[in-house]
């Protein structure tokens, strides 16, 4: 049959056994002592304010995503920007606009969002 | 096979529609809000993107297939007739849209760019001959086509819809990813070209190993194509959709699941591979059956048109499974005549039922009696596009029916055969219950009062119509291009 997979199947099998072992262990090992202030949920060492059941400002999520959207184009410019001078030497100008035609989508993308106010903090409330 | 990394010219169509989205977007910030101009810019756009795939499609190189951007992207005739497909059902949800009440007028330039990606993404997607390029084209289509869906922004109904498209789109495409994966494990390759040389090699283990990937891959397509198991989604989301985008939906979305379906079967193993493949034909013939059954008897109590149009389209995704069940060259050119047959009729269909929406704001079939007297065109081409449905003669829908049901009898797969005759009989009968409200029962007295159908959508019904009649009498030469296609997508 097929061993080459064998090993998969042995890696799920541990990676399973594992998280079971390590939750199975304390749970032999450790006194059960349960107090309110370590029953309260871990936010980096602050006192956690309020449930996490609150309304957010939606602004945050459209803001959020032309972040990652200039941030993506960032990860595409950094390896076409490393490797440009050898590409210029073999295939000229062609890698330049083809990064120009992409940079130019984005900044039309930016152009509409920047019209629509999606840019402002506080959205100005219009009639639609 | 002209092979090199830049074949770019070869994507003209693509880049047009591409430059289309921008064009629109760049002439709205400039101040162009009009409806009007901003539809003649994406019409301009779409006819010219047309014109280039029918130019292509005719060119001797891209007949031997010229592959582009190392193989990620094929240009053959096939993709080209899919997309020639793609723009045409595009173009009449431009012209719908443009005209609908459904989609208001300030966003409309949003709207018709999500299209328009729709669009582009179905026209790589016929294309693509990489995994990771199916997968990304895929995606590409259907995170525009989920914002289509729930459009209209305050109907529940539609908000419904589009929620709906999303989730069960989430989980199908996830699952359709992971089937992917498990074809690259199994084949060590994401070139679909290379796919059936790495199974002609003796190491290859056994085909059953294919039947795994191939039905995970099958329910995201299942999924975009509204199959039996996969198609709770459709009449939910068909209702919905503002109607434009619901006959978009009904053709351009289901031809380009086909486009993939076809070109993983046929195009990526060889036949002969694909036929070893052991249940394969088998299963798609008992889903095909069960598809057409349960879209036909769900369409029956229907009472909203463009719900019933929604399970029909579920029951039409039958007959061309049907032809896909086959597994040979016979049945997947009449699934290509089919989905050709289909979209012109079913296109021709909703345009009516958008013109009538417009005036009276009703898609009820109790409600819409007595058209047959009141919009005499309209109601002609209705029951032109109707029977061509049905697959009566001389429509392209009978030529269409025809060619499948040849391909699967001359397989011997005669209890399918017999289960989509008894089908075709049962639709005949919710057909033509819009047809006896249009034609033999009296307009309701306030519906003599809307006004005359606006003269753009008689013309665009009755030029979505004529071909219907033209390719249900002659009909040879679209068949051949159908075998053009075939034969170039057939791994050799």
């Amino acid at each position: 049959m097929h061993f080459d997979y064998l090993s998969v199947l042995v890696l799920v099998a541990l990676g399973i056994g594992n998280v079971l072992f390590m939750v199975a262990l304390p749970k032999l090992l450790r006194p059960s002592k349960p107090n309110p202030q370590k029953l309260v949920a871990y936010e980096c060492g602050e006192n956690p304010v309020g449930t996490s059941w609150i309304q957010y400002n939606a602004r945050f999520f459209s803001v959020a995503l032309v972040f990652v959207v200039f941030d993506v184009e960032i990860v595409f410019m950094f390896p076409w920007a490393v490797v440009f001078k050898s590409l210029y030497k073999t295939q000229g100008c062609v890698p330049f606009w083809e990064m120009f035609t992409f940079v130019l989508v984005l900044l039309v993308g930016l152009a509409y969002l920047w019209a629509q106010g999606l840019l402002e903090w506080v959205k100005s409330v219009r009639k639609a | 096979m002209r092979a090199s990394l830049l074949n770019l010219d070869y994507l003209l169509p693509e880049w047009i529609v591409c430059g289309t989205i921008l064009v629109l977007i760049l002439s709205y910030l400039l101040g162009t809000t009009d409806r009007r101009r901003l539809a003649d810019l994406s019409v301009l756009g779409l006819v010219t993107a047309l014109f280039f795939s029918v130019v292509t499609f005719f060119e001797p190189a891209v007949v031997g297939r010229v592959s582009i951007g190392n193989g990620l992207l094929q240009v053959d005739p096939f993709s080209q007739l899919f997309k020639i497909l793609f723009l045409v059902s595009t173009l009449a949800a431009v012209l719908y849209s443009a005209g609908s009440v459904e989609i208001h007028g300030k966003r409309w330039m949003e709207f018709n760019c999500f299209l328009l990606g729709v669009t582009s993404g179905m026209m790589f997607l016929a294309s693509s001959m990489n995994l990771m390029m199916v997968y990304l084209s895929f995606e590409m289509m259907s995170l525009s086509s989920y914002v289509l869906a729930g459009y209209t922004r305050g109907d529940p109904r539609s908000t419904e819809a589009g929620y709906k498209y999303v989730l069960f789109g989430a989980v199908s495409s996830g699952v359709m990813l992971f089937g992917l994966s498990l074809m690259y494990g199994l084949l060590g390759t994401l070139d679909m070209g290379l796919m059936a040389q790495r199974t002609a090699l003796a190491q290859f283990p056994d085909l059953h190993l294919l039947l795994l990937p191939l039905t995970l891959v099958f329910v995201g397509l299942g999924y975009k194509i509204a199959f039996f198991p996969f198609h709770y989604w459709a009449p939910d989301v068909y209702e919905g959709s503002p109607t434009p985008v619901t006959a978009f939906f009904s053709v351009g979305t289901k031809a380009a699941g086909l486009a993939l379906l076809l070109r993983l079967l046929l195009g990526t193993l060889s036949l002969d591979q694909t036929q070893a493949i052991p249940w394969a034909g088998d299963l798609l013939a008992f889903l095909a059956a069960m598809t057409m059954t349960v879209g036909n008897l769900a369409a029956l109590n229907q009472a909203n048109i463009k719900r019933m149009l929604a399970y029909s389209a579920i029951a039409h995704a039958g007959y061309m499974l049907m032809g896909v069940a086959v597994l040979n060259v016979a049945g997947a050119e009449a699934v290509l005549f089919y989905l050709f047959a289909y979209m012109f009729t079913n296109l021709g269909a909703f345009t009516v039922v958008v013109a009538l929406f417009n005036l009276y704001q009703s898609e009820q079939v109790d409600e819409l009696t007595g058209m047959g007297k009141l919009f005499p065109l309209a109601s002609v081409c209705m029951a032109i596009c109707l029977f061509s449905l049905t697959g009566l003669p001389p429509t392209a829908g009978f030529i269409g029916k025809f060619y499948v049901f040849a391909a699967v009898i001359q397989k011997g797969y005669f209890v399918l055969a017999l289960v989509g005759a008894i089908n075709t009989a049962i639709s005949l009968f919710y057909y033509m219950r819009i047809m006896k409200a249009f034609y033999f029962r009296e307009p309701k007295a306030e519906m003599l009062a809307a006004g005359p159908m606006p003269c753009g959508y008689n013309v665009l019904i009755a030029s979505l119509t004529v071909p219907v009649l033209i390719f249900g009498i002659c009909w040879s030469r679209l068949y051949e291009y159908c075998s053009t296609s075939i034969s170039s997508l057939i791994a050799h």
